[in-house]
């Protein structure tokens, strides 16, 4: 699902610069601006930026998007809460750095996802 | 006479130039650590839509965190594709062999920076899609070192998650007791 979102973004970027999508991003076109810019100044380009700016720009987005999907592959059987671990899984440091996960919330998370662990065959 | 033979296969067999221990190894280990283990800036706040640049101040308060950086304890040889990404130029610049799987050990690697080093545990890492017990996972390939150890060859996979990463192609050149980057190439991001 994650890789999905990361293929979806690619998407609308390429199909927003050729003019094919009209609907704008700008919070993600702030992003890319953002990290670009970064990565410029501190790595000589050999930094994936990108990836931090889809990261961010799915923090903001795409976790209780994630959480809520994986509950319904699950069948509601729990919770929205139980599965919000799903949401974070591989952004949990943009979610630390960008003040929207604290460690209490993140490990009370992972107690809730390993309830939902226990009682079904879905995987991420 | 056995003895010399005995001493002479080994010499061969491990090589000097790409032991792990090694006093090169160890400290371009530490080069790359300090020069790419930086944390990243938060995103602008999300009403603030023309903050496009990261501020001074944001700049200096980064500078000024230590970070917990992992390196994966196992290090192997460039595959097959990872050798064609090696420009022509230097193809024949460096000693190019070896092929079995190697350990790190921390020994001898340190950041100037002060950032927190460990050893990466495999075990651990299966288990989740992000790190919990470090900011940064450093994954070094072999290294192939030219004749005079001057110079050196290697991959460096760079991962803040194992779903955010990417792996870059590294000549670094030793001038005046330091390592510098010569040339590096993006090889491939997750």
């Amino acid at each position: 699902m994650h890789e999905g979102i990361h293929a979806e973004i690619h998407r609308y970027v390429s199909r927003f610069e050729s003019g094919v999508d009209p609907n704008n991003r700008e919070r993600l076109f702030q992003l890319y601006a953002f990290y670009k810019g970064w990565a410029d100044y501190k790595y000589d380009g050999n930094f994936n930026w990108k990836n931090e700016a889809h990261h961010y720009y799915m923090v903001e987005n795409y976790v209780n998007k994630i959480a809520r999907a994986v509950r319904e592959l699950d069948k509601n059987k729990h919770h929205l809460s139980h599965y919000m671990a799903y949401g974070w899984e591989g952004l949990r440091e943009a979610g630390y750095t960008a003040k929207r996960l604290t460690e209490t919330q993140d490990n009370q998370n992972y107690d809730l996802q390993s309830i939902v662990e226990s009682s079904t065959q879905i995987c991420n | 006479m056995k003895n010399l033979i005995i001493l002479f296969t080994i010499l061969i067999t491990t090589g000097c130039y790409n032991d792990t221990n090694s006093k090169e190894f160890k400290e371009v280990i530490s080069f790359m650590i300090d020069k790419q283990a930086i944390p990243i800036p938060p995103p602008p706040a999300i009403d603030d839509l023309t903050t496009t640049t990261v501020s001074k101040k944001i700049i200096d308060s980064l500078d000024k965190i230590k970070l917990k950086v992992a390196i994966y304890p196992t290090i192997d040889t460039f595959s097959e594709e990872e050798f064609k990404k090696i420009p022509e130029e230097y193809l024949d610049k460096f000693q190019i062999h070896g092929n079995s799987q190697k350990r790190l050990t921390l020994n001898g690697i340190s950041s100037r920076k002060g950032h927190k080093i460990v050893l990466a545990d495999t075990i651990k890492l299966k288990k989740h899609m992000d790190f919990k017990d470090y900011d940064f996972l450093f994954w070094f390939s072999d290294f192939y070192f030219s004749d005079d150890n001057k110079k050196v060859l290697f991959n460096l996979g760079l991962s803040r998650s194992r779903l955010a990463g990417n792996s870059t192609l590294y000549i670094l050149k030793k001038e005046n007791n330091q390592w510098e980057i010569e040339y590096s190439r993006y090889i491939s991001e997750w």
